[in-house]
């Protein structure tokens, strides 16, 4: 019957609590204790106070030595607060995590079957603990954060089953480590900037934990001290970690990397929840949208220090003519200023000082550390090998006291069309890791894509082959599992996740109440409502209303299907494809030299 | 050479010496007086099973085995084959009404098949010449649109003071064009003729009308470009689909043929009692 219908109570932010365990007693335990004794439980909102938030929105885990809490790159939504016991945190990779899937060349068989017979021969010989740890140094060669794969084992089952280390103090000894001790918190970094973790968290003996999920820790910000502790946190810790990942900091010693994280200075440009400002600034021309971007550095300015984006992204620009042109965007790791600080230092004191001959603009939201000049040319430019620095300026556009030298359209970026590189930049595409691009030179419009979608999702097609367009490409409106999904941002019960291995965002049906929330703050309007159905396909109405209980639906990049999207490998011209719009070279790759 | 251009030249090498096997083959069969007829015939019938795979492919609600695109590059090439082994496969004159119509089934399939691959590479470039993609479904309620707001100015210009000139002209030539659906043969040669010829017939009446009627002139001539331009996106997709309907169609009827063909054979070969 078409048009029968369930009548159900409208769904709640907390029907789903994050664990049915925490009774009444606990949760008067945990509000005895610190950090929750210390917060004002009156500045808390009556919709949701703070004991209702840490029944619903926390739970305990009692763990023993050795359980692994979660892993470098995976995501989170969640920060955990030490109750007894102590946490370790380990700076180094040496868990065998996510890998990058393996291209099978000729060249890659090679390698596995060496590293192969290596490791065979590393067995046969039985190195004792001293020898392979010095083996692993030398083996590791370039990078020594990357130490030889920790023994682990499995414990419990199903959904209960941990990753545990077989040798805690072995493995402490092995690796850079520090120590986190009751009423301490960790975690809240990744589920803060919805980033991958950046380091390993382990059980160093049986404790207990308590684990609070993004949806509640915003509510806890509503506390000030607490929100003040999390910010300082935020903006203070794990800056030599970030800063041994750039390339350019690889063989800096153990001296000069603590006078840098010294000197080195923490900032965020722009709002965390951009997607408002997006929307209203949307329509204005391109030049006032970039002139509103928040500067982080600008051209003809002193070159004061080296530039390190940490999150979120940022526009390289120029000015050309009357307006400004993007050059390249830039993600997590990039550095900027680095050219004009090396050219500097090369020249010495022969000729004057170049300024920063581009400018650096926050787009939406971005962390940076920036590292002043005095201590970059002494701490700095002397490690960094020749082949990881910059080219000389040759001729530098900006000179002080000497006419602005006016800059050719060239192109200048690799492969990529300077107006396509403006376009996903300008619209923001570059936050999509798997956005959908229809190549229309190929595409016949026979919705064979769609008709494989809806095929997959039982009769209804998550994405629409509609979009914005570029040339010969339309980015549909798929969604693109963003780099920062902001769509997360508001969800109240927190339905809509990042799954902690592959990072797709999804939408979790059972939890997922309607309130429209992530369609709201999607900027690409990538999520659509859609009349909620139970299991007989009948559609749920709220009791006392009639109305038709609402919820979100979007791409899930077909995450159970083994052979990928089925909109991809369902396109007979291979006019469709998914890729990362956050990686420059992937666009260069896939779009580069056939742009419009 | 690009990884496309090796593709396909490997591509239609595997073709023509698959082909040149195939000629081989039937000539063998000929000089050593066998039946060089149920050489080719079994390669024709195994062609054509092999280029029902897309079809089953693109049925097949799990994902198996390669991409569509790749099941589409095997149709194509071994169709082109399919069309070398059937022309060593008949004779000339056909004979007999049932192989008659068999060979044509043939014929028309192929035809279209080829029609097919000529308008799937040169459709998209030219949709994708136009300032905007519109969905195929949507393109009537887009043309409705457009000829309401057509009808608004024509009335509005009656007011200008300058006559009727603008709503007599809109009457008589624009009011068919935005009510009317352009013929087959426009949906089979997409065409500007008609434009162009409204637009200067448009543009000569710009002599009589003063500023206002200008401005409606303008209005008018825009709809009559995006009118048109809807025209052209819904006729180059629509032949685009008539094309596969009638390739995908007649598959079937060819399929009953071939298996009633075979059938027959073996009836006279006396391997079927």
């Amino acid at each position: 019957m078409a048009n029968a219908s369930v009548e159900i109570e409208r769904p709640d932010r907390w029907d789903h609590p994050l664990s049915a365990e925490m009774s009444a007693g606990v949760v008067q335990q945990l509000l005895a204790s610190p950090p929750f004794s210390l917060m004002d439980a009156e500045r808390f909102n009556r919709n949701a106070p703070l004991a209702d938030i840490l029944q619903n929105d926390t739970r305990l885990h009692r763990l023993s030595a050795g359980d692994v809490i979660f892993r470098e790159g995976q995501y989170g939504g969640s920060a955990y607060l030490v109750l007894d016991g102590n946490i370790r945190i380990f700076l180094t990779q040496f868990i065998p995590g996510a890998r990058p899937r393996r291209k099978w060349t000729g060249k890659a068989l090679l390698d596995w079957w060496n590293a192969k017979r290596q490791k065979a021969k590393a067995n046969a010989k039985s190195i004792d603990a001293s020898d392979r740890r010095a083996n692993r140094r030398s083996n590791s060669g370039q990078d020594e954060r990357h130490a030889a794969t920790a023994e682990v084992g499995y414990r419990g089952e199903g959904k209960e089953t941990r990753m545990y280390l077989q040798d805690v103090p072995g493995v402490i000894r092995d690796n850079t480590t520090s120590q986190v001790t009751p009423g301490e918190m960790f975690g809240e970094l990744a589920a803060i900037s919805r980033a991958p973790r950046e380091f390993t968290a382990v059980a160093e003996c049986d404790c207990v934990l308590l684990e609070i999920r993004w949806q509640g820790l915003k509510l806890l910000r509503q506390d000030h001290a607490f929100k003040e502790l999390l910010d300082e946190r935020y903006r203070g810790e794990l800056l030599a970690n970030q800063l041994r990942e750039t390339a350019q900091f690889r063989f800096i010693s153990d001296d000069s990397m603590e006078e840098i994280v010294k000197a080195a200075k923490f900032e965020s440009f722009g709002n965390m929840e951009w997607y408002a400002d997006y929307r209203k600034k949307a329509n204005k021309p391109s030049s006032e949208q970039i002139e509103e971007e928040p500067l982080i550095a600008e051209e003809g300015s002193f070159a004061v220090g080296l530039w390190i984006v940490r999150g979120g992204f940022a526009r390289q620009s120029r000015r050309q003519g009357a307006g400004h042109r993007t050059l390249a965007y830039l993600s997590k790791g990039s550095v900027f200023g680095l050219e004009e600080l090396a050219h500097n230092y090369r020249n010495g004191s022969e000729s004057p000082p170049i300024p920063y001959q581009e400018s650096l603009r926050a787009i939406g939201y971005v962390d940076a550390i920036c590292i002043p000049k005095a201590t970059v040319d002494c701490h700095v430019l002397p490690y960094i090998r020749r082949s990881d620095l910059p080219k000389v300026i040759e001729q530098p556009r900006y000179q002080f006291g000497q006419p602005v030298v006016d800059a050719s359209l060239t192109q200048t970026t690799a492969d990529v069309e300077t107006g396509l590189l403006e376009f996903l930049v300008e619209k923001r595409l570059i936050n999509g890791q798997r956005a959908m691009a229809i190549d229309l030179d190929r595409c016949t419009r026979c919705d064979d894509c769609v008709r494989a979608c809806a095929s997959t999702h039982g009769g209804t097609p998550v994405f629409e082959r509609r979009g914005m367009q570029y040339g010969k490409w339309m980015f549909a409106q798929a969604c693109m599992h963003c780099e920062d999904p902001v769509c997360m941002i508001g969800c109240p019960t927190g339905a809509i996740h990042r799954d902690s291995e592959s990072g797709l965002v999804a939408i979790n049906e059972s939890t997922c109440i309607g309130c429209k929330g992530c369609a709201e703050s999607c900027p690409y309007d990538n999520i659509r409502m859609v009349a909620a159905t139970d299991g007989k396909g009948r559609a749920k109405v709220e009791q006392s209303t009639g109305l038709p209980i609402l919820q979100a639906t979007k791409c899930d990049f077909c995450a159970t299907a083994a052979s990928g999207p089925a909109c991809q490998s369902a396109c007979p011209h291979d006019a469709l494809f998914r890729f990362d719009l956050s990686d420059g070279d992937e666009v260069a790759r896939k779009m580069g030299g056939r742009a419009a | 050479m690009s990884s496309l251009g090796k593709r396909r030249l490997i591509a239609s090498v595997v073709t023509l010496a698959a082909a040149a096997v195939s000629g081989y083959g039937v000539w063998l069969a000929e000089i050593r007086l066998g039946d060089p007829a149920t050489v080719s015939g079994a390669t024709l019938l195994a062609a054509t099973i092999g280029l029902f795979g897309l079809s089953a492919r693109k049925r097949s609600k799990r994902q198996i085995g390669r991409p569509v695109a790749v099941w589409m590059q095997v149709h194509v090439y071994l169709g082109s084959f399919a069309c070398v082994v059937f022309l060593m496969h008949i004779g000339w004159p056909v004979y007999g009404v049932f192989e008659q119509c068999l060979a044509f089934v043939f014929v028309f399939v192929s035809a279209t098949g080829v029609a097919l691959g000529f308008l799937s590479r040169s459709t998209p470039k030219r949709l994708a010449a136009l300032t905007k993609d519109q969905v195929f479904e949507e393109i009537p309620a887009l043309q409705i649109a457009i000829a309401g707001n057509a009808h608004t100015v024509a009335l509005e210009s009656t007011q200008h003071g300058e006559g009727a000139t603008l709503a007599e002209f809109y009457q008589r030539r624009l009011l068919p064009y935005f009510r009317s659906r352009r013929s087959w043969a426009y949906c089979l040669v997409p065409n500007g003729i008609l434009r162009r010829q409204l637009l200067r017939e448009l543009n000569d009446l710009s002599r009589y009308l003063g500023v206002p009627g200008q401005v409606s002139l303008g209005q008018l001539a825009q709809a009559v470009r995006q009118k048109d331009d809807l025209d052209y996106q819904y006729a180059l997709q629509a032949r685009l689909q008539y094309f596969y309907a009638a390739h995908v169609s007649l598959t079937w009827s060819l399929a009953i043929l071939v298996a009633v063909h075979v059938a027959l054979v073996f009836r006279f070969q006396g391997t079927l009692q």
